[in-house]
C-alpha cells in the first residue's frame, strides 16, 4: 500500500511545477542560444591559450605538453587503424589462398 | 471512523519506526557510498570483439526461438543500462521470454575512435556484428534492435545492406527528424555553435559535456531526483533501482568526434533522416529500401528524443509490415522502471515473437 505524500513534498512539486517550466523555456530562448554560443567560444580560447602558454613554457624544460600528446595519440591511432587494414588483407589472402 | 483507533496508531508508530531505521541506514550507505551497486549482472559471453566493440551473448537454457535478438546501443552512454539491475532488465526480460539476446557494446572511445565516421559503425562494426550474431546462433537471420542512436545506425545499416540477413527491425526512441529534438540540437543548426569547437583534447565530444548538455533539457531533474531520494530513503527495492540509474547518468561516455561532426552536417543542418536518405559511404541511402519488418517504438514524454522527432519511421521506410508503439514513458522509462517491465517490455517481445522462428 503506498503511502501519503509528506508535507515537504507536496510543497516542493508544487514550487517545482511552477518553476520547471520557465527555466525549460529559457532554455529555448535566443538569449539563452547567445549565452551557450558566447561562452563555448570562451571555453575554446581560453585552452586554446592555456595550453599555448604551456606548451611554451614545458617546451622550454624539453618535456611534451597536451598537443604533443595529442600528435602521439593520433599517430598511434593511424598506425592500429594501419596494422588492422593489413591483418585484414593477410586474412582475405589466406581466405583466397585456400579457396 | 474506525472503531478501534489505539492499535491502528501503534502500528502506524512502528511502520514509521522501520522507515526511519532503513531511512538511517541506506542513507548512511548512500552518504559514505559503501553501496557499489553492480549492474549488467546477467551471465554473458563475449562471443566477438573487433577494435573496442564487443558482441555478448547473454547465457540462456530456455530458448525457444531461433531468430536471435541483436541489441545495439546508443554512443553516447553505457550498453549496460540495457540489463541494469535483476527485475530491471530488457535483456534478463527477452531471455526470459525464450530469445536468444546479443548485445553490442560500443567500449569507451579514446583518440582511435575520434576519426571514426558513421560508415564505420553502419558498414563496418554493424555488418561483422550481424554476421558473427548468425556465425554464432547458427540463425539464418536476425531481429535487429536499436535504442536512441544505435536504432538510427540500425536504421542505415539496413537500408545500405539490401541483402543483410535482417528479419525484424526494432527502433526504440531514436531520433529521425531532427528539427523537432529541441533548443540545444538547434544550437547547432543555426551555426551559433561550430561544432569542432566541442571537441575536446583527444578529437571527441567529452563525456562532461554530453552529460551537462541532457541536465540543461530538464534544468530541474537533478534536485527533483535528490527530493525523490530523500522520499523514498526507506524503501530498499527504490533505492536499487536509483542507485544504478544514477551510476548510469554518472558514467556517460565521449562521443566519437567524426560521427558528431558528421551528424550534425548530415542529420542536424541537412535534416537527412528526415527526408529519408542520406548520403553514406560515397552513395546515398534510402530508408525506403528497407522491407523487413519495423516495429517504431516511441515514449511520449521523452524529453530526450522528443516524441515528433521519433515517429517518422513508419512513413519512411518501404516495408509493408511496419508500425509503431506509443507508450507513455520517458527516455529511459522505456526500458527501465515498472511501465517498462509492465507494458513496454511485453509489447515488444509479443511484436518480435509473431515476428520469429521457433526452435526445431
Amino acid at each position: 500500500m503506498s503511502s501519503p505524500k509528506p508535507l515537504w513534498r507536496n510543497v516542493f512539486d508544487l514550487v517545482e511545477k511552477g518553476v520547471a517550466p520557465k527555466l525549460e523555456s529559457m532554455v529555448g530562448m535566443s538569449e539563452f542560444a547567445d549565452l551557450i554560443s558566447v561562452l563555448t567560444k570562451l571555453r575554446y580560447e581560453a585552452n586554446k591559450r592555456f595550453e599555448e602558454t604551456t606548451q611554451n613554457l614545458l617546451h622550454v624544460w624539453n618535456l611534451p605538453a597536451v598537443t604533443d600528446l595529442k600528435k602521439l595519440s593520433e599517430q598511434v591511432s593511424s598506425l592500429e587503424r594501419r596494422i588492422r587494414e593489413l591483418s585484414k588483407s593477410i586474412e582475405d589472402m589466406k581466405e583466397n589462398q585456400a579457396e | 471512523m474506525k472503531e478501534f483507533g489505539l492499535p491502528d496508531a501503534i502500528e502506524d508508530l512502528f511502520a514509521e519506526l522501520n522507515r526511519s531505521v532503513a531511512r538511517a541506514r541506506n542513507g548512511f550507505k548512500y552518504f559514505v557510498g559503501a553501496e557499489k551497486i553492480e549492474v549488467g549482472i546477467t551471465p554473458k559471453e563475449t562471443v566477438w570483439s573487433y577494435d573496442k566493440v564487443q558482441l555478448f551473448r547473454y547465457k540462456s537454457d530456455k530458448r525457444l526461438y531461433s531468430t536471435p535478438i541483436v541489441l545495439v546501443m546508443s554512443l553516447i552512454s553505457r550498453s549496460y543500462v540495457l540489463d541494469l539491475r535483476p527485475n530491471k532488465s530488457l535483456v534478463e526480460y527477452l531471455l526470459g521470454r525464450g530469445f536468444d539476446v546479443f548485445l553490442v557494446d560500443w567500449g569507451v572511445p579514446d583518440g582511435f575512435e575520434a576519426s571514426n565516421s558513421l560508415e564505420t559503425y553502419t558498414h563496418d562494426y554493424l555488418a561483422k556484428v550481424v554476421e558473427n550474431a548468425i556465425r554464432v546462433s547458427g540463425a539464418k537471420d536476425v531481429t535487429l534492435y536499436g535504442y536512441c542512436l544505435g536504432g538510427d545506425l540500425a536504421l542505415l545499416y539496413v537500408a545500405s545492406h539490401s541483402d543483410a540477413p535482417i528479419r525484424n527491425l526494432v527502433t526504440m526512441a531514436s531520433p529521425i527528424d531532427f528539427s523537432a529534438m529541441g533548443p540545444l540540437v538547434d544550437l547547432l543548426k543555426v551555426d551559433k555553435i561550430e561544432p569542432q569547437k566541442l571537441l575536446g583534447w583527444d578529437g571527441n565530444v567529452p563525456a562532461d559535456d554530453i552529460a551537462n548538455s541532457f541536465r540543461l533539457l530538464k534544468p530541474t531533474g537533478d534536485i527533483v531526483n535528490r527530493a525523490n531520494l530523500v522520499e523514498n530513503l526507506w524503501d530498499d527495492e527504490f533505492m536499487d533501482g536509483y542507485l544504478a540509474m544514477t551510476r548510469w547518468t554518472g558514467e556517460h561516455i565521449p562521443f566519437p568526434g567524426g560521427v558528431f561532426l558528421q551528424i550534425v552536417d548530415l542529420f542536424i543542418r541537412k535534416n537527412c533522416l528526415a527526408t529519408g536518405s542520406c548520403e553514406l559511404g560515397g552513395e546515398v541511402v534510402s530508408l525506403i529500401s528497407i522491407k523487413c519488418s519495423v516495429l517504431n517504438v516511441v515514449a511520449e514524454k521523452d524529453h530526450i528524443v522528443p516524441i515528433d522527432a521519433a515517429t517518422p519511421v513508419v512513413a519512411l521506410v518501404g516495408s509493408k509490415d511496419a508500425v509503431e508503439l506509443r507508450l507513455p514513458a520517458g527516455h529511459a522509462g522505456l526500458i527501465v522502471g515498472r511501465q517498462a517491465n509492465r507494458v513496454t517490455m511485453p509489447k515488444i517481445a509479443d511484436w518480435i515473437e509473431g515476428r520469429s522462428e521457433l526452435l526445431s
